[in-house]
């Protein structure tokens, strides 16, 4: 368990700021949030790298944040790995055995067990010069666990590596952590990453935590503008609400649409890409009368850029959807965007 | 048509070295080497030059370890002062050190020194604190390169896993910037065997007593034995070779 109340830290022109975030016992949580929104900065400051100008960390209802790393009862797994490269890989990985004297017949039988348990046997006797990135991430990792850390810290864990290797190594980074009941807390700027391992997810911009919470329920229910925009979740438009009783309705410069949340005066909102329903031109009075801007064939789904007037948003549809309305570019059609697909955020204050 | 050019430069400044010794051993008779080498003064130069350079390496590296790693790892106030301060003995006119040493030991410290025994004025010592003087900023200069260079955080990661600041040092920085801790003991090792013009300032060339081989070259060259002044050369380059080689071959890999 990580308890962080308050934290304050500064280095050169960027603080984190009034940090507070409280990480469960056997949880898998990541740091999601764009480069330079402190996430390392975080993570050294509970590694103990890092000196805080003020606030508190508690590991397992211990305070440490004046405690030296050695410590914390943490393992590190910097982004670039950090292997000590005048050692070979059996050496890494029973490097914190050797710092606390371990006997040598636990130190190989530890050795062992990591090398079997991430399938690096064959590297023990190697130097560190010439592994590939999958290999210096697994090894990494190894001398992280080697001394059974309370808490495992992954900075960035599979930034380098190649498709196949990040999803090969996602799915043993899970699994490792299910068969260790480490707490677990992982940094990564990348989408799909975190959905591959995150049991919850805290949101960093710009040295402040803006969202804590699942990824269906950040997913759901997103905080700010930013927390769309990083979830790729649709289209954020200004225009001004007001509340009829049953829901807001929401004048845009060129249409207008309808939210189940209260809202009153100027608001921002998300039209969520998904909620989007494309159809052929209607005279229906909920259709918003469009014109096809682009069209992106993804992995999963079809994107749809429309325009309206001045104004553009996005919606995602399946394949057989698009192949059945024949989307081209330049075409008329008709936009459905149902209340549940209209998003109001509290605040108005993000930028855009 | 890229390796033939490196090589051509790599290739012209050996033949340069080697020509300069093949003229120096056509010059030297066989009389020459054998009274180099049987002459009890040359002797004892050789064995005053060989140990004041491998002390002065080993207290250089004492000092220039710590020293390295604190102007690589460390940001202060007056960083940069230091920093060049480390290089000031670099460009000192040899003979510059030597006077300057010769002045300070005539300060209120210099003899306060002296009155408590710590005299180097014509002694030994001074062979030893001339020689660390010129040749210990080789050494730190080598080495704070090397911590430049050597990837911090290793040494965080070695926190995390149960060093101390300490630990951390001798285990991961140290052992990672060994190369060029051998890199910086040669340098100053080097250094010191060929120092001549502040020790003839500061400790004078008395036979059997501060004469170390520089000293001797100059003295055979200053009454005309030309062949026995290249002859000690020679011994000189043969010892330098072999230490050089064998720092390299054991410095790196056996002694960590």
């Amino acid at each position: 368990m990580i308890r962080i109340e308050q934290l304050n830290f500064a280095v050169g022109n960027f603080a984190l700021r009034d940090v507070a975030l409280h990480v469960r016992a056997g949880e898998y949580f990541v740091l999601l949030g764009k480069p330079g929104s402190g996430k390392t900065v975080l993570l050294e400051c509970v590694a103990g790298l890092n000196r805080l100008s003020s606030g508190t960390i508690e590991i397992d209802h211990r305070r440490v944040e004046k405690a030296e790393p050695r410590d914390r009862g943490i393992g590190y797994v910097p982004q670039d790995y950090a292997l000590f490269s005048a050692r070979t890989v059996r050496k890494n990985i029973e490097f914190p055995l050797c710092v606390k004297r371990y006997p040598t017949s636990r130190r190989e039988k530890r050795v062992r067990e990591l090398a079997a348990m991430l399938g690096i046997e064959y590297l023990l006797e190697r130097g560190t010069h010439g592994l590939s990135g999958g290999e210096r991430q697994r090894v990494a990792l190894a001398r992280a666990l080697a001394a059974e850390p309370d808490i495992l810290l992954l900075d960035e864990p599979v930034s380098a590596l190649d498709d196949e290797t990040r999803e090969g190594i996602l799915v043993e980074l899970r699994r490792i952590q299910r068969q260790t009941s480490t707490t677990t807390i992982h940094v990564c700027h990348d989408l799909n990453e975190m959905r591959a391992v995150a049991d919850r997810l805290g949101i960093l911009r710009q040295g402040r935590l803006v969202q804590v919470g699942s990824p269906d329920e950040v997913s759901r229910s997103p905080a700010e503008p930013h927390v769309a925009r990083l979830f790729r979740l649709g289209t954020i438009l200004s225009g001004t609400a007001r509340w009829e009783g049953s829901g807001s309705k929401v004048d845009l410069k060129d249409f207008t649409l309808r939210a189940g949340q209260p809202a009153e005066g100027e608001v921002q909102v998300l039209i969520r890409a998904k909620g989007v329903r494309v159809q052929p031109p209607s005279p229906q009075k909920a259709a918003i009368a469009a014109r096809v801007q682009s069209i992106f064939r993804r992995d999963s789904a079809v994107q749809v850029d429309l325009r309206v007037g001045t104004t553009a948003f996005r919606a995602e549809i399946l394949y057989a959807e698009a192949e059945t309305l024949s989307l081209k570019e330049g075409a008329e059609v008709s936009a459905i965007c149902p209340p549940q697909a209209v998003h109001i955020f509290k605040r108005t204050t993000e930028d855009a | 048509m890229f390796s033939a050019g490196v090589f051509f430069f790599l290739v012209l400044f050996l033949l340069l070295v080697l020509a300069l010794l093949a003229a120096d051993v056509a010059y030297v008779n066989l009389d020459a080497v054998k009274e180099v080498l049987t002459s009890r003064e040359i002797r004892s130069a050789v064995v005053l030059s060989l140990w004041s350079s491998t002390l002065t390496m080993v207290i250089a590296i004492i000092f220039a370890v710590p020293m390295g790693y604190a102007l690589s790892r460390y940001r202060f106030p007056g960083h940069i002062l230091a920093d060049t301060i480390v290089d000031l003995p670099i460009v000192f006119p040899p003979l510059v050190v030597g006077l300057s040493l010769l002045v300070f030991f005539r300060t209120t410290i210099g003899l306060w020194l002296e009155s408590v025994g710590l005299d180097f004025i014509y002694q030994r010592r001074g062979i030893i604190l001339a020689q660390f003087f010129v040749s210990a900023s080789f050494g730190i200069r080598a080495i704070k390169t090397t911590f430049d260079e050597v990837d911090r955080r290793q040494e965080d990661v070695a926190l995390t896993l149960g060093c101390t600041r300490g630990q951390a040092f001798w285990r991961v920085a140290v052992r990672n910037a060994r190369g060029g801790i051998v890199a910086g003991a040669i340098l100053t090792w080097a250094r010191a065997l060929g120092l001549f013009g502040p020790l003839m300032v500061f400790v004078g060339a008395v036979r059997m007593r501060t004469e170390v081989l520089p000293t001797t070259v100059y003295l055979e060259t200053s009454i005309g034995r030309i062949e026995v002044a290249l002859a000690v050369a020679l011994v000189m380059i043969v010892m330098a070779t072999v230490a050089l080689i064998l720092i390299r071959l054991f410095g790196g890999r056996r002694l960590w």
